[in-house]
This record gives structure tokens, C-alpha cells and sequence, in this order.
């Protein structure tokens, strides 16, 4: 047995230092999987004026007074894709506080949005618009150079954080950060 | 660290030795990369692009499975040589929470053959580029794109090897799929299920322990499920999967990449084209009989073949050929029933024997390259050229300046001796090579069916082409009657045998011009250059014997070989570089823009309506609908009052993005018109509707019609709330 003479309080410090070990590269790894600025002098957001797949035009004027995740996509983006689905639940919950997100998909075409939801007709239902950037100047404007990224605007349409990569868009610690957000 | 380090070393060391182009980009190394140091004029040799992401990260294959992006490079070796298209080492499948992606997690080298040209000489230098565009990714996704050069020197010995170099290359082609000896490939379909069967008798079964297929598109398999359940036997492998809920319901072909693997981690990939079967013995299916394009029953497809190929005897380079040689054959002395159809068979032998080739030889380029497709031969400056000077030397021998006896053209001198059956073979030949600009009507359906098929089906198709293109011939000199309706021959014939010169001269005008647009001022000077030469042979020939002794000696046979060969060798001059085309030179008109797949995408997204035609110099029948149809004022005003955007595609020379064009379509061949509607009641495009290959300005104008109807009727609707 590996530990079997050993003292009982080197035991408990193997075991301590295993912990932490164990939640030390847990917390890198959270990190490497989204990299979260915050911005603590919010700056206003670009902006857009888009039309989505069905032809409504959409702008950031058009979310005043709400708590808004302005998503930048692409149908080819694997990340991308996996993180929709939460992004939906986290559209739909009314739990805390109520958020809306849009989708904006970095250089492609209503045509290249519409072919993914017929090979994923699951992804139709996902409630929130789905917006193609054709000439790729909004994303542009939002300097978002790596999919997907993600911003929380407050109701002013002021930018709050920046994400790079999948945050856990269901996990508390989020919730957490979109509440503050929230808060008047 | 220490991966970066001997990575930047080895840039820096390759500098010395020869010009490298790398440079770093946000999580991935990219590098153009030679195997050789130096390259020797015609001897081909490798190149690749070097993706290296950072650990955890990956790049995509050509057909990247449920979500990515493939890697797309534009190779370009200038006038100094020609670049294969990418050669993609077999990828790894890569699966992330439920997305299953074709791809290289670790570095992968993309290849491409380099063909230096034959006129390169010691001390030149071979410039090398290539445009690259990628999207590396892991948790995240980057864009990246960027141009890399290199400049290799010319060697009169032999080309060196970079050795730092050579394993590189060697790994990368040893992940090429090969082309498998005698396989036999088809698969069967069953509601969501698929199952291909690979036949392949004395099969070493017990080499393998697993096998995947990697279809090279999209929309076949469900990727997430792939196609791996193997069952590897000595008659070969079979693998079941399931079909993409998008998959074609005509799925007729799938090709793609089988990778064997065995225990001790050995791979190796086979390319694979398999054919549908009606069950799991092989049988192949019958085609359907949907209508849709590229999807005709066989014996459909053989008539249109057969119908198209009577129809090129109407074309204006094969109708004299054709005219002359059918009074000719009718109205020498002394011939029987029997000589007169054993002429007709043996001249529908020879244009039947060239379609087979044409086509064997089109069907195995078409089976590894995705951007060909029919006119393929068009492209290259020299066969036009080459088919110029035919038809002039053909028009002078017409014109009785130059004459051949009864050799190869056989017109007719001697055709009761055993060389007048041959005459006939080599006219057929002849005038099935002198056609092959024209893609008459029928033919393209048909030609795109018959890529799609087996090759014994396919060449079935080529083989009617060529009974339909020899039949009238045929039938006039073996059918009693027909052959009475012809006047007696006279004097007339060498009246007709001369006027029939000038559409064949009208020809090389063309085709003047159709080199003129590839090559530019020079390569055109260069052609009549030949023409020249060719002239030179003729005056030769007909200096009066026994006047000059010269002209009997070795000195003018000599000077006429030298003249004949330097004719030749003209079109082997490195002196046809291409140059850029104005966007709708083919109608000369400053509103069409020239196609570009994003542009129309955005304008057919934009609810714009699109008038597309795919169209090419060398295409008679393109340029016959666009005199005659799209340059009319009442379909110029038809496009005008229905608001219709002009886009042209100019397949003059190859262009994969237009073949890409023409696959989707399911076409091989131009002309193609497609009218994009605009937008539906919905808001979403309409589908497009393909017009036929030969044009009047009524079809034009109904299609036209039948959008502004459908939109008025919109207009008309009440909005909904």
C-alpha cells in the first residue's frame, strides 16, 4: 500500500495539496476555454443594422433598455455551433435577470445560414435572430477577429465584457456577471 | 519553446540556400516550402504549404464534415510552369461534444506538382506563389490568409533536393490517397442507412484492423455517425453509416477516401468512387427517370448524345469536310453498293474511334480532377492553334494549293485502292476533331450523365455521340436513294471543292481570334506566324518540277520538313502567357459583370434578380445565342424594364470557380443560362431556372415574363399583418 505507513497529517497534506493542485489548473483550464475582459469604464458598443435570415432589420437601438449578448458566429465554427443551444436557454430563462442575444455570423450569407438549419433543424427553435454580416463590417466594426466572441451590453448599449471563446453561458458565475450587469 | 526555436532556425537556415516565404500567424505557422533547391526545365517536382498550428489546435480537409472551413489555396507558377491542384494527405476525424469535423490536428503539408516549363533555361528563375486562406481552430475559430513567394533558380544538371526537406514530402505523400487497382466500388441506400462495398478480390484482409471512408463532400454521410463500421473480408471492405438527411435523393456517385489502418498503427488511403447499387451483390442501379439534370436514364442520355452528334455536322468547320467528301465517295467511277458502305463504315470507325478516345481520356481526368469539364481541350492555347492549322491546311487543299494524294484526308484521288478505306477512317477522325468546339445541342445533359456513371456506360455515351455524328454520312453513301439526289459530277466539283475552302478559312479566323483572347497580340502573331510557315510548304510544293532542279532535290523536302516542324514548334513557345479579360468581353458589353460566386450569392441574397450566362470564346453555340439573343434590343429592354442584373462567367480559359459552377448545376458543358429569379413572397430567393443551351430571343423574354408576373402577383397580395 502506497500510503500505508505514512503519518496521517502528511496524509491530509498530500491530500490538500492534491486539491489544490487539482483546482489550481481547474481554474487555468476555465481560462484557456474563454478569455473574459471586463471593462470597468464601459465603453458604448459599435453598433449594427442588419436584416436576419427572415428580412427584419435589426439594430442595437432596438434592444435600448435591455440586457443584450451580441454573439459573432459562424456556421462553420464548431465552438460556434456547440455554444448556441445554451445561448438559447440563457434567451429563453427568466430566471434573474432577462436577457436577450443576437446572433451575428462573421462573413456569411442568409443562403449559408439557411443551409445550416436544414442540415440542423434542431438549431431553428433556438429564438433568438439569426443575423448574416455579408461583407463582414459590423464584425469588423466590433474588432471580433476569432470565433466565437461574444459582448454583454447593458441597456444603454454600453459594452460591460468581452468574450473570447465559450464562457458556460448556463454556469452561476456567469448568471453572476449578467445580474451585475443588470444592476440599475 | 524548443519547437519554435528549430522552427525559426530551420527559416533561417533554409534562407541560405533558397528562398523561403513563412511567417507566423495568430496560433498557426504557415510556410510555402519546396522539396527542391533548384529546378530543371520540365522535370517535375514537389511544393506544399506547411500548416503548423499551435498544440490543440487544428485546420481543416477539403471537405471539413459537419462544421469548418477548408484550407483553400490558389497555386501559381506564372508562365514558368504549371501547378497541380492541392493534393490533400487523407485527414483525421475530430470530434468535439457531438461535432465531428475532417481535419489535421497536428501540421499538415498540402502539396501541389510543379511542371516547369520546357523553355526555362539555366540561370532563369522559376517564380512560385500561392494565395493561402484558413480557419484554425480549437475552443476558439481564426481566419487567417496570406500570400507566400518563392523564387527557385534554373539547373542545367540535375534538380537538388533540400534534405532538410525531403522527409517532409515524403510523409505528406505517403498520406495521399492511391489510385487502387481494380476495385469495384458501389453502394447501396436504404432510408437513413448507407453501405459501401468495396470489391477487391485477393484482398489482404488480415493486414487490416479497422476502416473509415472520408466522403470529399459535404451532405453525404451523417458525419457525426461517419461511415466506419467495417467489415474487412479477403473479397474486400464494407461499411455501414448513416445518410445525411440532406443527401441528394438522386445520389447516383459518392467518391471520396477509404483509410485502412492496422494494428501496429500502419495507414494507408485509397481514393474510391462508388457507384449506387440496387443491392449489396453490386448490381449498379438503373438511373432514374427524374428529370432533373444529370439525371437521365440511360438510353435518354444515348439519345441526346445521338441527337447532339448529328447535329455537329451542321457546324461550320465540319460541314465542307463532311459535303466534299460524301460527292466524292458517291460520285467516283467504278464503285459498287458494297465500296460506298464499307466508306461509310469505315468513316463512322474513325469519327466513332475518336470519341472514345476523347472521352476515356476526359472521364480519367474528370475522375481526379473536380475543375474540368467538357472544352477541357479549349483551354490550351496549342490545340486551338494545332486545330488551325488543320483546317487551313485543309482549306488549301481545298483551295488546290496544297495536296496530299490519298493520304490521310483523302479526298478522294484513289479511293478504290486499299488507302481509300483508310482516307475514310482518318476524315471521320477528322471531322469529329474539327467539331470538338462545338457542344451542340443535348450534348452537355448528356455528357454530364455519362461522368457520372461506370465507365462502360459512360463510354456507351461518347460512342453515340459519335454513331449520331457519322450517320448522315452514313446513310448517304449507303442508302441507294440518297445518294441519286446528288448531281453528276462535272466541272461543279472543283468549283465546290474550292468554294467549301472559305468556311473552313472562316474557321481559322475564329480560332485566330479564340487564341488572340487567351494569349493576347503575341500569341495570335505567333499562330499566323504558323500560318506562314504553312504557306511556305505550299509554294514549296507547287514550284514547277523539272524547271528547277532544286525543287526536286533534298533541299525543298528538306526546308518543307524544317518549316512544317518550326510551324509546331511556334506553339510550343512559351510566349502564351494569359492575360486578365475584361468582364464581358465575349458580348462586349459594359453591363455585364463579370461572375464571382460571393457576388452572386449577395445579389441572389439581396432578392435581386440575375440573369447568369457561362459562356467561352471558343464556344460557337455561346457566342451564336449571344449575336443572335442576348445582344437583340428586345431582350436587352426585357432585361432593363424586369430589373435584371447581368452576370457573365468566362470559361474561355480553366477556371475552377466556374466549374464549380457548372457541378452545381450538374453541367459539364457551356453554354449555361440560369435566371435567378429574386426574391419569393417569403422573402427568400426564388429557385433559379436553367434556360436551354440554344436561345431566341422569345425564350429569353417568356422567362423574363414569368418573374414579373410572379412579382406583380406579390405586389398584388395583401401584406400580412
Amino acid at each position: 500500500m502506497l500510503l500505508g505507513n505514512a503519518e496521517p497529517r502528511n496524509v491530509r497534506t498530500l491530500f490538500l495539496a492534491l486539491v489544490s493542485w487539482t483546482l489550481i489548473w481547474g481554474l487555468i483550464d476555465a481560462a484557456d476555454a474563454a478569455d473574459i475582459t471586463h471593462f470597468e469604464h464601459p465603453p458604448s458598443a459599435p453598433g449594427f443594422d442588419l436584416p436576419d435570415i427572415s428580412g427584419t432589420q435589426w439594430s442595437l437601438d432596438d434592444f435600448g433598455g435591455q440586457l443584450l449578448v451580441v454573439n459573432f458566429w459562424a456556421t462553420w465554427c464548431a465552438p460556434c455551433v456547440r455554444e448556441l443551444p445554451d445561448l438559447a436557454q440563457l434567451h429563453k430563462s427568466t430566471n434573474g435577470a432577462e436577457v436577450t442575444v443576437v446572433a451575428i455570423a462573421m462573413r456569411q450569407l442568409a443562403v449559408d445560414i439557411e443551409e445550416f438549419l436544414d442540415a440542423r433543424p434542431e438549431m431553428r427553435d433556438l429564438g433568438f435572430p439569426l443575423i448574416p454580416d455579408r461583407d463582414g463590417q459590423t464584425t469588423a466594426a466590433w474588432d471580433v477577429s476569432s470565433l466565437p466572441t461574444s459582448f454583454i451590453l447593458d441597456g444603454d448599449g454600453r459594452i460591460h465584457y468581452k468574450i473570447v471563446g465559450d464562457p458556460g453561458w448556463t454556469s452561476p458565475e456567469l448568471h453572476q456577471k449578467l445580474e451585475k450587469v443588470a444592476e440599475p | 519553446m524548443l519547437r519554435r526555436l528549430a522552427y525559426v532556425l530551420t527559416i533561417v537556415l533554409g534562407l541560405h540556400t533558397f528562398d523561403v516565404s513563412a511567417e507566423r500567424f495568430d496560433r498557426i505557422d504557415v510556410e510555402l516550402l519546396s522539396e527542391v533547391t533548384s529546378v530543371q526545365p520540365g522535370e517535375p517536382f514537389w511544393i506544399g504549404v506547411h500548416l503548423r498550428p499551435d498544440d490543440g489546435w487544428g485546420t481543416y480537409w477539403k471537405n471539413p464534415g459537419e462544421a469548418g472551413l477548408p484550407t483553400r489555396i490558389e497555386w501559381d507558377a506564372g508562365s514558368g510552369g504549371h501547378t497541380s491542384d492541392t493534393q490533400w494527405p487523407f485527414p483525421d476525424r475530430i470530434e468535439a461534444q457531438g461535432v465531428a469535423s475532417y481535419g489535421y490536428y497536428e501540421d499538415v503539408l498540402l502539396l501541389s506538382r510543379v511542371t516547369p516549363s520546357e523553355h526555362l533555361r539555366p540561370g532563369d528563375e522559376l517564380s512560385l506563389s500561392a494565395e493561402v486562406s484558413w480557419a484554425v481552430c480549437s475552443d476558439i475559430c481564426i481566419l487567417g490568409d496570406g500570400s507566400f513567394q518563392l523564387t527557385l533558380p534554373v539547373s542545367g544538371g540535375d534538380a537538388s533536393v533540400a534534405p532538410q526537406k525531403h522527409q517532409l514530402f515524403e510523409d505528406a505523400r505517403s498520406r495521399l490517397p492511391r489510385e487502387p487497382d481494380a476495385w469495384d466500388s458501389t453502394f447501396v441506400r436504404r432510408n437513413d442507412t448507407i453501405r459501401l462495398r468495396i470489391q477487391a478480390d485477393g484482398f489482404a484482409a488480415a493486414d487490416w484492423e479497422s476502416a473509415e471512408f472520408f466522403p470529399a463532400s459535404s451532405r453525404i454521410l451523417e458525419e457525426s455517425a461517419g461511415l466506419r463500421n467495417a467489415e474487412i473480408t479477403d473479397q474486400g471492405i464494407r461499411l455501414t453509416g448513416q445518410i445525411s438527411r440532406n443527401a441528394p435523393d438522386d445520389l447516383h456517385q459518392i467518391s471520396g477516401v477509404a483509410v485502412l489502418r492496422s494494428a501496429a498503427g500502419g495507414t494507408e488511403a485509397y481514393s474510391v468512387r462508388a457507384y449506387a447499387a440496387t443491392d449489396d451483390t453490386g448490381s449498379v442501379m438503373p438511373a432514374t427517370t427524374s428529370a432533373a439534370p444529370g439525371d437521365y436514364h440511360l438510353l435518354i442520355a444515348l439519345l441526346m448524345a445521338f441527337a447532339g452528334g448529328i447535329i455537329l455536322n451542321t457546324m461550320p468547320c465540319v460541314f465542307p469536310v463532311l459535303s466534299f467528301k460524301a460527292v466524292v465517295v458517291m460520285e467516283s467511277p467504278e464503285r459498287g453498293q458494297h465500296t460506298h458502305q464499307m466508306h461509310g463504315l469505315f468513316y463512322a470507325l474513325g469519327v466513332i474511334s475518336f470519341f472514345l478516345a476523347l472521352g476515356g481520356v476526359f472521364y480519367a481526368i474528370s475522375a481526379k480532377s473536380e475543375t474540368i469539364g467538357w472544352g477541357f481541350q479549349l483551354h490550351s492555347p496549342w490545340f486551338v492553334g494545332l486545330l488551325a492549322y488543320i483546317l487551313f491546311t485543309l482549306g488549301l487543299s481545298f483551295s488546290g494549293v496544297l495536296s496530299f494524294g490519298n493520304r490521310l484526308m483523302g479526298v478522294g484521288q484513289s479511293l478504290t485502292e486499299s488507302g481509300g478505306y483508310v482516307g475514310s477512317y482518318f476524315t471521320g477522325a477528322l471531322a469529329a476533331v474539327v467539331a470538338t468546339p462545338c457542344t451542340a445541342p443535348f450534348m452537355g445533359a448528356a455528357i454530364a450523365y455519362a461522368l457520372v456513371q461506370p465507365p462502360l456506360h459512360a463510354l456507351t455515351v461518347f460512342a453515340a455521340l459519335g454513331a449520331g455524328m457519322a450517320l448522315p454520312f452514313v446513310l448517304l453513301v449507303s442508302v441507294p436513294g440518297l445518294g441519286r439526289l446528288l448531281p453528276k459530277p462535272g466541272p461543279w466539283m472543283v468549283v465546290m471543292k474550292q468554294a467549301l475552302a472559305f468556311p473552313l478559312y472562316l474557321t481559322v479566323i475564329w480560332l485566330l481570334w479564340v487564341v488572340g483572347q487567351q494569349t493576347g497580340p503575341m500569341g495570335m502573331a505567333i499562330l499566323l506566324g504558323g500560318l506562314l510557315l504553312i504557306c511556305f510548304v505550299a509554294w514549296l510544293q507547287n514550284l514547277p518540277r523539272g524547271q528547277y532542279r532544286f525543287t526536286t532535290t533534298l533541299a525543298a523536302r528538306s526546308l518543307a520538313a524544317v518549316a512544317i516542324i518550326g510551324a509546331l514548334g511556334l506553339l510550343a513557345l512559351p510566349t502564351m502567357p494569359p492575360i486578365d479579360r475584361t468582364p464581358g468581353a465575349a458580348t462586349t458589353n459594359s453591363e455585364w459583370q463579370r461572375y464571382s460566386a460571393e457576388r452572386l450569392e449577395r445579389l441572389v441574397a439581396e432578392g435581386q434578380p440575375v440573369f447568369l450566362n457561362v459562356t467561352a470564346d471558343w464556344c460557337i453555340s455561346c457566342i451564336a445565342n449571344e449575336r443572335t439573343t442576348l445582344s437583340a434590343t428586345t431582350v436587352k429592354n426585357g432585361f432593363s424594364e424586369a430589373g435584371v442584373a447581368l452576370m457573365e462567367a468566362d470559361w474561355t480559359r480553366p477556371d475552377p470557380e466556374i466549374t464549380r459552377l457548372l457541378d452545381r448545376f450538374n453541367r459539364k458543358g457551356i453554354p449555361l443560362y440560369v435566371l435567378f429569379p429574386g426574391s419569393g413572397p417569403d422573402g427568400n430567393p426564388r429557385e433559379p431556372v436553367v434556360l436551354p443551351t440554344i436561345l431566341t430571343p422569345g425564350i429569353v423574354l417568356d422567362a423574363l415574363e414569368s418573374i414579373e408576373t410572379d412579382n406583380t402577383n406579390q405586389a398584388a397580395r395583401p401584406t400580412s399583418p
